[in-house]
């Protein structure tokens, strides 16, 4: 007999994760309203199962993936919570054991930085105007998935070291006793100028608000190039989605769920800006992530609601993840 | 004598799954946004209950029925059956002893002592400097001075 023969091995009566009784009870009632709310088909079923929980996890898994589609760039994660601690701690004082309300949000796994400052110009050099359009339907599709664009890179200048104001002028009055110090201090920081010298104006407005352009579906028409138009397909038929403003958290603190980083160049101050954000928003208590909404669970109806409310969101990420893979793959020159 | 009203409540019953029941639509609307989820509901007859204790319910039933489809109806059927077990108390096979036990104040001490340990050990093991295992042979080291 060989020495790994000879081992010892566990029957396979043994279950692999033993779990305390409130807690298969509590699991059990959140499958059932899983079930209830019709989150599982037939074919999520498999032949067995070892934990309840694991077979509608897989199912909202599919579903998910079934409903995006294959996706290039972006890798969403959606998260069903209970608070665990919490109602299984009230359970122990005599109540039924379960679960009272889930918590649901989604996130992006790894936020990355994406170049699509070549793609857009090559837009905006075979069509004036058409860069602009195609970055602003992005910057409007933050319903479905918040991108940091150029011009929230603005924004967020402003609020992070700028006091608010469209430049570092009050900053540094502010901070630096004399003109020597505010030279060192400016040469340092974020500054009005380097987000200037870093996107075009029609990527990143200042002051004025931009003179109204030209639809998209108008200018669509002009565009030969077959990936270019390709492009501009994509972001008409993100454009069209209507997306409504119902899952918007409500910012009790700052907003982390950024969904990607478009940057105009490599080594541009996007980036930077991003990461100081980030920075600051972890310093707080709390963070807001996309989605955030309470499902009480003896109500399967709005589980059911949700995933039909889904479906626009699911088809915008997807065309927001097309975006932008043909903006930032690819020699734009 | 007043007269009271009140509210009928809908159920929607498929595969042996309450479907909730979505205000302010015709059952046949209800069908076709479930639809989306169960694409066979598109063809599903709608068949209604009469109103017992302010219930009524409708039942989608499958138009065509294939062999397949029945196999599957009875794994959710077990799966359903499955899940409401475990949410009245009924633990899978073999662990309601090992379950009870784990709730046990005896077995939540010795589970903590053993986390507490085995956290301390991955500590210790990380904080040590790990020492090479192979050294490099003679030929490639620098010449001493």
């Amino acid at each position: 007999m060989s020495a790994i023969g000879a081992l010892p091995r566990l029957s396979a009566g043994v279950p692999k994760v033993v779990l305390p009784t409130d807690r298969i009870r509590a699991d059990a009632g959140l499958a059932q309203y899983l079930v209830q709310a019709g989150a599982l088909t037939d074919a999520d079923i498999p032949e067995t199962w070892n934990g309840v929980l694991e077979v509608c996890a897989r199912a909202l898994d599919g579903w998910a993936k079934h409903q995006i589609g294959p996706l290039h760039c972006l890798s969403p994660v959606f998260v069903l919570e209970v608070n665990e601690t919490e109602d299984l701690r009230s359970s122990r004082r005599g109540q039924a054991a379960g679960y009272r309300s889930a918590k649901l949000c989604w996130i992006e796994r790894q936020e990355r930085q994406w170049v699509v400052g070549p793609g857009l110009e090559a837009l905006e050099r075979a069509c004036a105007g058409l860069g602009a359009a195609v970055l602003a339907v992005l910057e409007r599709a933050h319903l479905a998935y918040p991108l940091f664009t150029p011009d929230m890179a603005r924004s967020v200048a402003s609020y992070l070291y700028w006091y608010g104001e469209d430049d570092e002028g009050m900053a540094l009055e502010e901070q630096c006793d004399d003109p020597d110090e505010r030279e060192e201090m400016r040469q340092q920081m974020v500054t009005r100028e380097l987000l200037e010298s870093a996107f075009p104006a029609w990527a990143c407005s200042f002051g004025a608000r931009p003179p109204k352009r030209p639809t998209l579906r108008a200018l669509s028409s002009k565009v030969a190039d077959e990936r270019l138009h390709a492009i501009v397909d994509d972001a008409l038929a993100l454009s069209r989605l209507h997306l409504k403003d119902e899952f918007r958290p409500d910012l009790d603190g700052e907003f982390v769920a950024w969904g990607a980083v478009l940057s105009w160049r490599e080594d541009d101050v996007t980036v930077r800006i991003y990461d100081d954000l980030l920075n600051t928003a972890h310093q707080g208590e709390y963070c807001d992530l996309i989605g955030d909404i309470e499902l009480p669970l003896d109500q399967p109806a709005r589980f059911a609601e949700w995933r039909a409310a889904m479906r626009t969101r699911f088809r915008a990420i997807g065309l927001i993840d097309t975006l932008i893979h043909a903006l930032s793959a690819g020699d734009w020159r | 004598m007043s007269i009271q009203v009140k509210p009928i409540h809908r159920r929607f019953l498929y595969n042996g799954i309450t479907l909730p029941d979505v205000p302010g639509l015709e059952p046949k609307a209800v069908r076709d946004l479930y639809g989306a989820q169960y694409p066979e509901l598109f063809s599903a007859e709608i068949e209604a209950g009469p109103i017992r204790d302010g219930v009524q319910e409708f039942l989608f039933r499958k138009a065509v029925g294939t062999k397949g489809a029945a196999r599957r109806s009875r794994r959710m059927a077990r799966f359903v059956a499955d899940v409401e077990a475990q949410a009245q108390g009924q633990w899978p096979q073999g662990q309601g002893h090992l379950a009870e036990a784990s709730q046990q104040s005896a077995t939540e001490r010795a589970s903590r002592a053993w986390g507490e340990f085995a956290a301390r050990l991955l500590v210790n093991r990380t904080d040590q400097a790990v020492e090479p295992r192979i050294a490099p042979p003679s030929d490639s080291l620098a010449p001493l001075p």
